[in-house]
């Protein structure tokens, strides 16, 4: 949680006083933020669409937008929250564009003037839930999306005759940009503490000690290996 | 720092934490480690894939042709599905969704029975065909289905595989209709021809020297995978009837973060686990 403000803080932007429990707004108020007429919240929307696509386990800056449009939808969420509804509610509370789109004029001037970013831990604590970061459903969906586009993207490319190491180099790429949107999206470590980033590296580090080593010396034996037959005629 | 509220009526804070927060971080810290742990634990099976493909690259080559594809492709997708709605149960939580996060669970445990049904189709062919681990391997066909007969096993002996003593069966030509055709007749040969024009020899249809290493690792890894699977069902099951009771909600989801944490590493396991097995060229 304090993790993921003091990204939100970095953002030299007003709204930035994201109640994280309330950034799960974010996928309906994407139409909010086109609505408020910033040129920056639309790039920063059209970032985030990125990061939910194939390339963000790469796209670190379209990341670090994806927070600023979060914590800006936070600013619209965290409006609604006061009018006691939308917040508990599910997210079609607000059914139509053009309420929304009042919904979030009506909430622009309010983070600048009522909340600052000194203010963010008070501000958390006046709220007193918000454990963790709420993935959105668009990076839900988008994640979901990019790892089936990859699956049938692996499927069909081992029916390419690429040469059997090249082939082996291009199923380990995809596997790999896999696992790295189930861990930045799905396990929440784009948001989560740096730590647990560290923790789960050091596990990878060490197994890639563990297969290098044995790599070392293992072709050193193969004249003990005994078949039960020699090779066939 | 959001306990100050939270505390004072919050049951589920154990009484050695500060908080709700504390309780939280506390947790999915430990989880975290725990997963390091796995990823540990798997390297030693990954190790063992490593080198043996390694030395014996024409072993994987012939082998992972008995597996299919189709059956791979398919759990995948389960699973990606089925980590889809932990992150969901997860969402559905934070958000005190009740019946969107017992939905979200139930699919999760459906997905996984789903994904170990398809597993059961898969042994159930590879221990018919006797393509299994160890000195019990002894397949009756090769990958392309033509018949293979065995020399018996020495009573209370490892069947010892002689290639010289194998007899390959070719089964009674076919019309492209499926009715057998008359034995020496010119279509009949004609299509032995056509069968036996890939191989140079029958011995080389037969399995490579080794071959049975390929599914002791096989076996291995997608059964140590399944374990977990299963130990994913039981975990989910009993989130299930907590969800149920109503015991989770935006201040208190703890289990079901550190629960779907544990799921997507299984998922993400078996997204190395498919190409690694079954998507050799």
């Amino acid at each position: 949680m304090s993790d993921h403000n003091d990204k939100d803080e970095k953002h030299d932007e007003p709204e930035t006083d994201a109640i994280e429990q309330e950034e799960t707004e974010s996928e309906e108020s994407s139409e909010e933020s086109e609505a408020s007429d910033t040129e920056e919240s639309e790039d920063e929307q059209s970032s985030e669409d990125a990061a939910s696509s194939e390339d963000a386990a790469s796209s670190e800056d379209a990341a670090s937008s994806e927070d600023a449009a979060s914590s800006e939808d936070a600013a619209y969420s965290e409006d609604a929250a006061s009018s006691e509804d939308a917040a508990s509610d599910e997210e079609l509370a607000a059914s139509t564009k053009e309420e929304r789109a009042k919904e979030a004029k009506a909430s622009e001037p309010e983070p600048t003037s009522a909340h600052n970013n000194s203010g963010d831990d008070d501000h958390h604590d006046d709220h007193g839930h918000g454990l963790s970061h709420i993935a959105s459903r668009k990076v839900l969906l988008g994640t979901f999306g990019a790892l089936m586009v990859l699956t049938v993207l692996t499927v069909t490319a081992t029916s390419v005759d690429l040469g059997s190491s090249m082939n082996l180099l291009v199923a380990m790429i995809v596997a790999t940009l896999k696992a790295g949107l189930v861990c930045l999206f799905f396990m929440h470590l784009r948001y989560d503490k740096v730590m647990h980033t560290v923790v789960f590296l050091t596990a990878l580090l060490f197994a890639l000690l563990f297969v290098s080593f044995s790599l070392m010396d293992s072709s050193g034996y193969q004249q003990d290996i005994v078949w039960v037959e020699e090779a066939a005629p | 720092m959001s306990h100050h509220t939270i505390n004072g009526h919050d049951a589920h804070v154990a009484h050695h934490f500060d908080g709700p927060q504390h309780q939280f971080d506390s947790g999915k810290l430990g989880m975290w480690t725990f997963l390091a742990q796995e990823i540990l634990f798997f390297s030693a099976l990954f190790v063992a894939y490593i080198v043996f493909r390694y030395n014996h690259p024409e072993v994987f080559a012939y082998a992972h042709k008995y597996l299919d594809v189709k059956y791979g492709a398919i759990n995948t997708a389960v699973l990606i599905f089925s980590s889809l709605s932990a992150a969901w149960a997860v969402r559905a939580a934070q958000k005190n969704q009740q019946k969107l996060l017992i939905a979200c669970l139930l699919t999760t445990i459906l997905c996984a029975f789903a994904f170990l049904g398809i597993k059961y189709v898969e042994y159930k062919h590879k221990f018919h065909i006797g393509t299994v681990y160890g000195c019990n391997f002894a397949p009756s066909e090769t990958p392309n289905g033509t018949k293979i007969d065995w020399p018996e096993a020495p009573k209370g002996q490892c069947r010892a595989l002689k290639a010289s003593e194998a007899k390959i069966v070719v089964e009674p030509p076919k019309a492209a209709d499926g009715t057998p055709l008359e034995p020496g007749s010119p279509e009949a040969l004609k299509a032995i021809a056509e069968a036996d024009k890939n191989s140079t020899s029958r011995y080389s249809q037969l399995p490579p020297p080794n071959t049975s290493m390929f599914f002791s690792i096989y076996f291995a890894m997608t059964g140590l995978h399944g374990i977990h699977v299963l130990a994913g069902i039981a975990v989910f099951i009993w989130l299930l009837v907590r969800a149920i009771k109503g015991h989770f909600s935006e201040a208190y989801f703890g289990p079901i973060d550190f629960a779907a944490l544990y799921w997507h590493i299984v998922d993400l396991i078996w997204i190395y686990l498919f190409p690694l097995l079954y998507l050799i060229h």
